[in-house]
């Protein structure tokens, strides 16, 4: 059963064995594991459920809807950081690129090392292997990773470096590259197409629009969520009461911590360790036909400088955003805008040692994080490394987003660019799509909020299930890496559900 | 014609339109793509209904961007920026661009400038882009 806005009476009771807060990589993956199980659940999403009816590959209108804040989430810090997330069914796996990694080895290692987090991986293999059954992570043909992704290899290849092509949660994707905005082709395996779907076959019921307002506990036992269902303008239009045996929180690193505060949950390390994945992006003026929009927005990955805690990957998204980052204003930026066809673009995320921290109410998520010196070296190295295999491609120009260093036209810029300093000021086109660590797994609560199966210190039955609990940044995409630790974690809720009977 | 156009709108939808905040907003519009083959009040209404979606401290970013704006043109072409002609303000942007907040502010504008302008299909047809045009062909 889904309920949408008109399905609300004012006043709303639900039960079940559990209540999921959120329907993202966390929340939906639980959710369907204890329906399999024969649990009832209760999933509540403060968002809408949009389907491929709803997307017309515009991004303004979906931003609108599917986006938090229409898409304009940032970070307070030096620079600021554009941190996107989705809010609909799905969560942020609506919005994202489909880009699938197991989490790396020697990162589980450092959590086990550092935070006495109680995980190896050989322990999440099989989890991993049954996330990636069931949202189908495929290898796609370079035709459909699109030219920039080409273009890229063709640059690697020349400089000896391995670009290879990135694997997606997708069916027959035909490569439209509207993955940020809804899948027009319902290839993507987001979760509100896998997941949701068969959990519902189950015994699940899905709350739309429907947004937590506080976990009420009677000692330490967590036994009801309060909610709010929220009208189109954001209005309140009726509330809800939803009891349950077990709840599992997974709003997402920026929501949950916040909510977890608000319902009276005390530790030290809530809302803190804010690690984002920063990223930017450079752009090409190719030679070369481009037509950057034909193929996944996220094609290929150069990962040879992964020890520098640089990824190269593919970030090609709908020329009304990225048109933005093409430098100048009027004649010189629209005669610019006019050559888009022959525009290439690529991206750096850094793997971040910096760590900010989550504030704010639940109607208004806010982090703070600044951009520390280490990163900020990083992330102009991994801008002059892309340069460098747009350059070995044969690129006309280069249009990096570092204010002092905006345009590269030869290998002797790049060389110019490693040797120059930079300062957080310089770069004021900063992203970050991986925001993790506000309610880190540890060893016990000194070192984190979460045990290693989920389950919040100092309660009975109150369980995190999202990327605020992945401890570190990770390196690469973290969807799989939260799928995985979420069908884990419903294991153990199902251990302890089967204990209270 | 121009009061045909008034008329078609309501009471509440011409004061906005005539409002420092809107009328510079669509100025810089103008001046950063660089074209003026848009609807103003089309435009506008699209902005309101992005940014009245944004978090609080957006809506305060676009308010501090329209302000820094008029009081940077006053000050150095003593004339608010939506009375400018169009090189003006982009002379005025340019130099801009040159501080970090000032690049920043710009960086925000632009954005939600092109997001706007581009999401027409006459105007995304400008840079050779037709919506779904690519899916329709992949698909088939």
């Amino acid at each position: 059963m889904i309920y949408s806005q008109n399905d609300y009476k004012k006043y709303n009771s639900f039960e079940a064995d559990v209540c999921v807060i959120g329907s993202g990589a966390g929340g939906a993956v639980v959710a369907y594991e204890l329906a399999l199980m024969g649990y009832s659940v209760i999933v509540i999403e403060e968002g809408g459920y949009y389907t491929t009816n709803d997307y017309d590959g515009k991004p303004l209108k979906n931003m609108k809807t599917m986006w938090r804040g229409s898409g304009s989430t940032v970070s307070f810090g030096i620079p600021p950081i554009s941190i996107p997330t989705g809010r609909c069914v799905g969560g942020t796996t609506a919005i994202n690129s489909a880009t699938c990694f197991r989490t790396p080895e020697h990162i589980i290692m450092r959590w086990k090392e550092n935070l006495q987090v109680d995980i190896d991986y050989k322990n999440l293999e099989p989890y991993f292997e049954r996330v990636e059954k069931i949202i189908n992570v495929t290898e796609l043909s370079w035709d459909v990773l699109g030219n920039c992704a080409k273009i890229i290899k063709r640059g690697a290849d020349a400089l000896g470096l391995h670009c290879r092509p990135l694997k997606h949660n997708v069916k027959n994707c035909k490569g439209c590259g509207t993955c940020q905005f809804g899948c027009v082709e319902g290839a993507k395996q987001s979760t509100e197409v896998s997941y949701i779907p068969r959990a519902l076959q189950y015994n699940t019921q899905l709350l739309t629009h429907c947004k937590a307002q506080k976990i009420l506990f009677k000692n330490n036992k967590a036994y009801a969520v309060q909610c709010n269902v929220i009208g189109d303008k954001g209005e309140n239009i009726a509330q809800c009461l939803v009891k349950a045996k077990i709840i599992v929180c997974a709003c997402g690193t920026m929501i949950t911590p916040l909510l977890l505060k608000k319902s009276g949950v005390k530790n030290k390390h809530l809302a803190k360790h804010l690690q984002i994945h920063p990223c930017s992006r450079v752009v090409a003026l190719m030679e070369e036909v481009v037509n950057g929009w034909v193929g996944v927005s996220q094609g290929a990955y150069i990962d040879d400088y992964a020890d520098e805690g640089i990824m190269l990957e593919g970030i090609f998204v709908h020329p009304s955003i990225l048109t933005a980052s093409l430098p100048g204003v009027g004649n010189e930026f629209f005669e610019l805008a006019q050559q888009f066809s022959h525009i290439a673009a690529f991206g750096v995320m850094v793997h971040d040692t910096g760590q900010g921290k989550v504030f704010g109410s639940l109607d208004t998520p806010l982090s703070w994080y600044n951009l520390n010196t280490q990163d900020i070296e990083t992330l102009k190295k991994g801008i002059a490394y892309l340069s460098e295999v747009f350059i070995s491609a044969g690129a006309k120009k280069i249009f990096t987003p570092i204010a002092s260093f905006l345009m590269i036209h030869s290998m002797d810029d790049v060389v110019k660019l490693k040797m120059h300093t930079i300062k957080r000021t310089h770069i004021p086109e900063v992203f970050a799509f991986h925001p993790l660590g506000t309610c880190r797994m540890g060893g016990d609560s000194n070192w984190g909020v979460v045990d290693s199966n989920g389950k919040c210190f100092n309660t009975d039955n109150l369980y995190v299930a999202d990327g605020s609990i992945v401890p570190t940044s990770l390196g690469v995409n973290p969807q799989i890496t939260i799928m995985a630790l979420a069908t884990k974690i419903s294991q153990h809720i199902a251990d302890d559900l089967k204990k209270q009977k | 014609m121009y009061l045909k156009s008034i008329l078609r709108k309501s009471k509440m939808n011409i004061m906005k339109i005539h409002s420092i905040s809107t009328k510079t907003l669509v100025a810089l519009i103008r001046a950063i793509i660089g074209k003026d083959d848009f609807d103003d009040n089309e435009a506008i209404m699209q902005i309101k209904g992005y940014i009245e979606l944004t978090p609080f401290y957006v809506k305060l970013a676009i308010h501090f961007s329209v302000v820094y704006f008029n009081v940077l043109s006053l000050i150095k072409k003593q004339a608010m920026l939506y009375s400018l002609a169009g090189d003006h303000i982009v002379e005025l942007l340019k130099e801009c661009e040159k501080s970090f907040y000032g690049q920043s502010i710009i960086m925000i504008v632009k954005l939600i400038s092109t997001l706007v302008y581009f999401d027409d299909d006459i105007h995304a047809a400008h840079i050779g882009y037709t919506h779904l045009e690519h899916c329709r062909k992949v698909i088939a």
